[in-house]
């Protein structure tokens, strides 16, 4: 076993009770597990909020466009705060979740530095509604610095990994590329078959899971489709009510279902992207139904099914037939088990200590190397 | 007698007001959930504008100029849209509630005065239908307008030709599927067009320019959103050109002009390319025999308008 290593794992935010924060949570226990000093840090509470009301503010003041003054960047102004915290700590590594904590890569920061990027914020904005190229344009050339300050990088998925690959053109991006699953945790709360079957959705309501999906789903749905998330979705310009039970602390409540639902938008990004509940899914014996474009669905055909609108009722149905949803269930837990973070985070924890070791090695000499 | 008005830089000027100080305060001071929506400002701007020139008929072309210019009940009143306003914020990247909300009570209220709503494509009416289920009758107040063509400069059209685009692409043409092709097509890619704006982003640079050189097929992309596929008016403009058009199997086309567009999708682009130029004599054909009018498209909408 070598040295623990002091590991700052950067999160946006602490608070967060979406599916984001779970791979970071994870992240902290098993390298804690492996006997490491792993900890989420973040900026305090509110000042990614006030930054960024304070960049639309400026850039709206006279005073700044007067005196030739840029308007603020928050993304820079948290990064330069972010930078000046780890800066007084000694850390062999940083792992920054997220393109915007990832920013504080482009200033003088200790460490082995890893970006966790389940995101590609610049397609991302290439993919929203009414988005400028400019604007797509300047997102890339941010992103671009960080990746290049990176010396790892870790893509959530084998899928979002080729898309990468074949999209994103970075100089030596394909080197630090490493591909690290999402995962699971172990549970004893496992679904079982009724006769009343019931479909759970588990997740967000931002545009990429796409909540106008998820309405018609509702509506078409031949039995009812519970949902559950951090914040109550706004729903009243949807062509159907939502049946939203609540934000639940942990995922045990999954088990009261038979079937998980997953909504995603269609894009070329979503449509590479893993989504954590799939998972979580799994891990609580739920068959699943998916859109036929999410491409990690299909690596799962003995326990997920695809849909579109017009089949998702006849899917729905023919999933929780007797005899046909065990199966599938069965199918399931066995993936859920093979699939828990201690399992899809190996290579990270592999990455981590092979290249420290090795970049050690190179700067200070042996003497100074893992004993 | 017919005047266009509310241009876009109406819109453009009433984004940046939403945040004045002035309308800043005004929402604190009535203690409304939502900046003002943009339509609202351009409404403010240009109804006075509109009433005074006491018109038959308002017609508002597009989903924006729709929200704006919802007028008083003498007067009649038509939609030209595209898509769904609503929609279309929803699909933004991030996207507050209350605006939602607000627009989608306008939308519904646009659609519910409008006497005409006319929409390019049948898929476009299903989706308004299926997006406000409350409204009664909207059914029976949408009508199909296709685009029409304006003839354009005719180009060669020959089977080994090369491949042509229309520039400059924007957000919605997906430049980033049109970069994936470009570098699977085993003949150059030329664009009818400005190269459009510099953007490193792209995997690969645009197009070069094709002035004389003969064409085998137009080619066109399309994000496939819910939205964006409903938008085929790319295919039109090729097929003004005489040029048959290899589409997204997705995107939303009117029937009558099927038989000059082959389809394909990114998985299968070499083989569906190979199945379109195995027909190329056929697809060229039907390009040439695709070529209609404004007035003949027009001539239904202006009958349900009584104009």
């Amino acid at each position: 076993m070598s040295r623990p290593l002091d590991i700052a794992i950067l999160e946006l935010s602490l608070e967060q009770r979406s599916g984001t924060a779970l791979p970071g949570l994870a992240m902290e226990r098993v390298l804690r597990e492996r006997g490491h000093r792993a900890r989420r840090v973040g900026p305090p509470a509110g000042l990614w909020e006030r930054l960024r009301a304070e960049e639309r503010r400026s850039a709206r003041s006279w005073l700044r466009r007067a005196t030739g003054r840029p308007p603020l960047d928050a993304l820079d102004a948290l990064a330069r705060h972010l930078a000046a915290m780890l800066r007084a700590e000694r850390l062999d590594v940083v792992i920054a979740r997220g393109i915007e904590v990832g920013c504080v890569f482009l200033h003088d920061v200790p460490g082995f530095k890893i970006l966790d990027w389940p995101n590609i914020q610049y397609v991302e904005a290439y993919s929203s509604s009414e988005s400028d190229l400019s604007r797509v344009d300047a997102l890339f050339r941010r992103e671009r610095a960080v990746l290049e300050a990176s010396d790892l990088v870790i893509s959530p998925g084998q899928h979002l990994t080729r898309f990468t690959e074949a999209t994103v053109r970075v100089d030596g991006l394909v080197d630090k590329l490493v591909t690290v699953a999402l995962g699971c945790e172990p549970t004893s709360h496992t679904a079982h078959f009724s006769a009343a079957p019931r479909m759970v959705y588990a997740g967000s309501y931002y545009p990429i899971q796409d909540p106008y999906l998820l309405s018609r789903l509702t509506a078409l749905a031949p039995f009812p489709m519970d949902c559950y998330g951090p914040q109550q979705p706004p729903d009243a310009h949807l062509p159907g009510r939502l049946n939203y039970r609540g934000f639940a602390p942990d995922s045990a409540f999954l088990a009261n279902y038979q079937v998980g639902v997953i909504t995603l938008s269609r894009d070329r990004l979503r449509e590479a992207s893993p989504a954590t509940k799939l998972a979580y899914y799994f891990a609580h014996g739920l068959p699943v139904l998916f859109p036929w474009w999410m491409k990690e669905g299909h690596d799962f055909p003995a326990c997920a099914v695809p849909y579109d609108e017009a089949t998702f009722a006849a899917r729905a149905l023919s999933l929780v037939r007797p005899g046909c949803w065990e199966e599938m269930s069965r199918s399931a837990l066995q993936v859920g088990l093979n699939c828990t973070w201690e399992k899809t985070l190996t290579p990270l924890v592999s990455a981590l200590e092979l290249r420290l070791h090795a970049n050690i090695i190179e700067n200070h000499g042996e003497d100074q190397t893992l004993s | 007698m017919a005047r266009r008005v509310i241009p876009g830089a109406e819109f453009a000027a009433a984004e940046k007001e939403r945040f004045a100080l002035r309308r800043r305060l005004a929402r604190r001071w009535t203690g409304a959930p939502a900046l003002p929506q943009t339509w609202e400002i351009v409404a403010e701007r240009v109804s006075p504008w509109v009433r005074g020139l006491k018109p038959d008929l308002v017609l508002a072309r597009g989903p924006r100029a729709a929200l704006a210019a919802l007028p008083g009940d003498k007067t009649r009143f038509a939609v030209d849209l595209e898509d769904v306003a609503t929609l279309r914020l929803a699909l933004r990247w991030y996207v507050d509630g209350p605006d939602l909300e607000a627009t989608s009570r306008r939308e519904a209220a646009v659609l519910e005065r409008a006497a005409v709503v006319a929409v390019p494509h049948e898929d476009v009416g299903q989706l308004l239908h299926e997006a406000f289920p409350s409204l009664a009758g909207i059914a029976d107040r949408v009508v199909v307008v296709p685009d029409g063509m304006t003839r354009g400069p005719q180009r060669a059209v020959a089977r080994d030709g090369a491949v042509v685009c229309l520039h400059p692409v924007t957000h919605g043409d997906d430049p980033l599927l049109l970069a994936a092709l470009q570098s699977r097509l085993e003949r150059p890619l030329r664009r009818i067009g400005s190269p459009g704006p510099q953007v490193s982003f792209l995997p690969s640079p645009p197009p070069e320019f094709g002035a004389d050189e003969a064409v085998s097929f137009g080619l066109v992309t399309r994000l496939a959103d819910r939205l964006s596929r409903l938008c085929g008016r790319r295919v039109v403009s090729l097929l003004e050109y005489g040029i048959p058009v290899l589409a997204p199997r997705w995107l939303a086309i009117d029937p009558a002009l099927e038989p000059a567009v082959a389809r394909y999708e990114e998985a299968s682009f070499e083989a569906d390319f190979a199945a379109a130029l195995a027909r190329f004599d056929a697809l060229r054909d039907a390009a040439e025999a695709a070529q209609r009018s404004w007035n003949s498209t027009l001539d239904r909408f202006l009958t349900r308008l009584g104009a």
